[in-house]
């Protein structure tokens, strides 16, 4: 994935297998094996990092994490995006692009 | 006589050699004779060790178990976190056998028993314990030694055995009554090397007896001070400073006694999560200090004025 592509609605997202993980005070931290950086996802990004455990569309995610939080589909796409574009820049994600 | 049982570390071990460094489970009067927790053992492991076709490394896990060799003094094999078993070599320093046994072996044991074992040294005060980790020579038993002669007791000294309580409370458990300290803290002490025995033959450690300020009851962790000397950072004031989140992951991690071990029993998940709950539950810190002076009574003063600053009770 390019930084000059945005993320559209259909590209599908599942996390690389191979991390540390595990919950610190009510928050999700990692340590990646590939790279030894520690992260720390938070609550809401440890509820992504869950959810992507299986593959599913930026569409599909938006929506169960609008729901679940109660937050617009706007916003939450936009934080969506911003949140697994970092993940994407740190290598801890594979998104095929769909069309 | 023999075999003896032994405790350390919250854990009832009972061995076949003597163990002088470890307190004697007395058997008339403590429950704990009742069971044993680990047996020590000592056979011939040779043809095992062949058997398990190592190669040319000295370490090797398999199936909960892992099996060490040290050139000049033997092999060593941990079992599913139940039994140590030594095969000393001929002509072996018996104290430098034992030093593996009551460090790297134990250890291991800890791990495979899901006993967390940091590396450094502890003190109650006030009914907590205050571990203090670092590398070699960072001055751990050092500390821990000025707090113990201002009348705080020592709870264990190079490893700092972590279990959790019921309420998820991180629980230190006392180790054995002995210190180690080298020459230069000796001197800061005021104390004469001719008094004690070198830990072994090879190196200027010396073990020293702590029987009168040794503490013997399992106590809750209050808080973890890293121990980061700056040599380099002359007379300066030594300085606390708290570590936060994820550094204090990296921290735990890096201060797991013998933590390459870990990994190699496939173990870092536990390790991980294991530092993750360590780490939401108390304080930490690092203490940098500058190289060049005795400075482990400035430190105690600054852990005990730490530790006493939430003990205010006036209204």
């Amino acid at each position: 994935m390019t930084a000059t592509k945005p993320m559209n609605g259909e590209d599908r997202v599942l996390r690389k297998e191979g991390n540390l993980v595990s919950d610190m005070g009510g928050e999700k931290v990692m340590m990646s094996i590939h790279n030894g950086k520690y992260y720390n996802l938070g609550s809401t990004g440890g509820r992504i990092w869950d959810l992507i455990s299986e593959e599913r569309t930026l569409t599909e995610l938006v929506e169960v994490l609008a729901s679940e939080y109660e937050i617009e589909l706007d916003l939450c796409r936009e934080q969506v995006i911003q949140f697994l574009e970092h993940l994407t820049h740190e290598g801890l994600i594979d998104v095929t692009r769909g069309e | 006589m023999l075999p003896v049982q032994y405790k350390a570390y919250g854990l009832s071990w009972l061995s076949q050699f003597p163990m002088p460094e470890l307190q004697i489970v007395q058997n008339d009067t403590d429950s704990l004779a009742a069971y044993t927790d680990v047996n020590i053992e000592i056979a011939d492991l040779a043809a095992q060790w062949e058997a398990w076709d190592v190669g040319s490394d000295n370490f090797v896990s398999r199936n909960g178990s892992l099996f060490f060799r040290i050139e000049d003094t033997g092999l060593f094999l941990m079992e599913q976190g139940r039994r140590i078993v030594v095969s000393p070599q001929v002509g072996a320093d018996d104290k430098k056998v034992r030093l593996f046994v009551l460090g790297t072996c134990m250890a291991v044991i800890m791990m495979q028993r899901g006993i967390l074992p940091l590396h450094g040294s502890a003190v109650v005060i006030d009914g907590w314990a205050y571990a203090f980790v670092g590398h070699s020579g960072a001055g751990k038993s050092t500390l821990s030694a000025a707090l113990a002669s201002r009348g705080f007791p020592l709870l264990t000294d190079d490893v700092v055995a972590l279990t959790w309580d019921a309420g998820g409370r991180a629980i230190v458990s006392p180790g054995y009554p002995q210190q180690k300290l080298w020459q230069p803290s000796l001197d800061g002490f005021g104390m004469k090397e001719q008094d004690y025995a070198t830990v072994h033959a090879e190196i200027t450690k010396y073990a020293i007896p702590v029987q009168h300020y040794f503490h013997d009851r399992p106590v809750p962790l209050a808080a973890v001070f890293e121990l980061d000397p700056k040599p380099e950072e002359m007379l300066k004031p030594v300085q606390l400073k708290e570590v936060a989140g994820l550094e204090r992951l990296h921290m735990l991690c890096s201060h797991t006694f013998r933590s390459g071990l870990v990994s190699r029993q496939g173990l870092a998940q536990w390790l991980f999560e294991t530092v993750s709950r360590l780490s939401a539950g108390i304080e930490v810190f690092r203490i940098t200090r500058s190289g060049s002076d005795f400075t482990a009574f400035e430190m105690a003063d600054r852990i005990t004025e730490y530790a006493r600053k939430g003990v205010y009770t006036g209204q």
